[in-house]
């Protein structure tokens, strides 16, 4: 075996690691509703929210919708629309775009099925794929442009009240709350900490959110 | 984790197998917990659904399924595509069949006295 060839061994051998890590890694996160993780030297978890967080999220929601819609400042999507209108960025027209590479994909998809040949099979999923490249830069460029909005700063808002509820830490054999006031959260300057937390809530509440297997 | 992982480990042989011993032995469990799933975990039970599907319609050697098409994405997405569109074809004609043929059957040889209703159309 030459040096190329060991490098090259090598670097199957690590990506077949890195996958094994990842499938257990995905295998511990469905295996409960609760996700457990170290971070430095405390043992942590994610876990739902009950009925009475529940409950405290939907009040803490409205409180926050009020005082959204009593600022001037703030927008809803349909009034970020109007004024990106009169910019001449199209939203809707956007969306109509999103549907029609939709239509032309749902053909492709429909075509793929009957086709036997190696090299067909691959042209159409390269046009699939470029398709759905298209329409993911489409929407991260809508997401990016409504982003402001009063929909989106609740909807962000709620995921980062409902991330410092669900968070605990391990004191003996008991859990309790890690930050004990949602500002305690919020002025965390644990990035990482407060990434996976954000993660981990989104897998339990929103599931595998990550669409990216093309 | 993204959603290959999560069709790749429900596809796996050994979820596969737990989950149709599962199914068979009802207190064989999937999960730790018994009750309020997460979205993961309602996401990963589709899954074992769907690839369970899959390898019912490989086994039944339906059209266009084979071992590479249940392995490669985009081709697995698209057998599913065909056959939900199919089975919606096949389903509204079926209904379409069934609703032409209800209220015409009239039983020629019975003695009772019958009544055929007609809806009153619209203007």
């Amino acid at each position: 075996m030459n040096k190329n060839e060991k490098i090259e061994l090598g670097k199957r051998q690590l990506k077949v690691l890195n996958e094994l890590e990842e499938s257990m890694a995905t295998e511990h996160i469905i295996k409960n509703n609760a996700i457990r993780f170290k971070s430095g030297d405390k043992q942590f978890r994610v876990r739902k929210p009950n009925f009475i967080e529940r409950q405290e999220v939907f009040t803490i929601r409205r409180k926050k919708y009020l005082e959204l819609i009593q600022d001037d400042s703030m927008l809803f999507r349909k009034q970020w629309v109007d004024l990106y209108k009169k910019k001449d960025i199209d939203i809707i027209k956007m969306e109509v775009e999103m549907k029609n590479i939709q239509a032309e994909m749902e053909a492709l998809l429909l075509k793929l099925v009957k086709v036997d040949d190696a090299k067909a099979i691959g042209n159409i999923k390269n046009e699939i794929t470029d398709l759905r490249k298209k329409m993911w830069d489409i929407n991260v460029e809508k997401t990016d442009l409504l982003q402001h909005s009063i929909e989106d700063q609740l909807l962000l808002f709620v995921n980062s009240y409902t991330s410092y509820l669900m968070l605990e830490v391990k004191d003996g054999d008991n859990w309790s709350k890690y930050f004990k006031t949602y500002d305690d959260f919020q002025n965390c300057k644990d990035d990482n900490l407060i990434t996976k937390v954000f993660d981990y809530m989104s897998h339990l509440i929103y599931g595998g959110y990550k669409n990216n297997e093309s | 984790m993204n959603h290959k992982l999560l069709r790749n480990l429900a596809k796996s042989d050994k979820h596969q197998i737990l989950y149709h011993r599962a199914k068979e032995i009802g207190t064989l469990k999937l999960f730790n917990n018994d009750s309020d799933l997460s979205r993961v975990q309602i996401e990963f039970l589709y899954y074992l659904e769907l690839y369970s599907s899959l390898y019912k319609d490989l086994g039944s050697h339906e059209p266009y399924i084979s071992e590479d098409v249940i392995n490669d994405s985009i081709r697995c997405e698209a057998y599913l595509f065909w056959r939900s569109t199919q089975k919606y074809k096949e389903e509204k004609e079926k209904s379409n069949m069934n609703k032409k043929n209800r209220g015409r059957k009239i039983d020629k040889n019975s003695n009772v006295p019958h009544m055929i209703f007609h809806r009153k159309k619209a203007n």
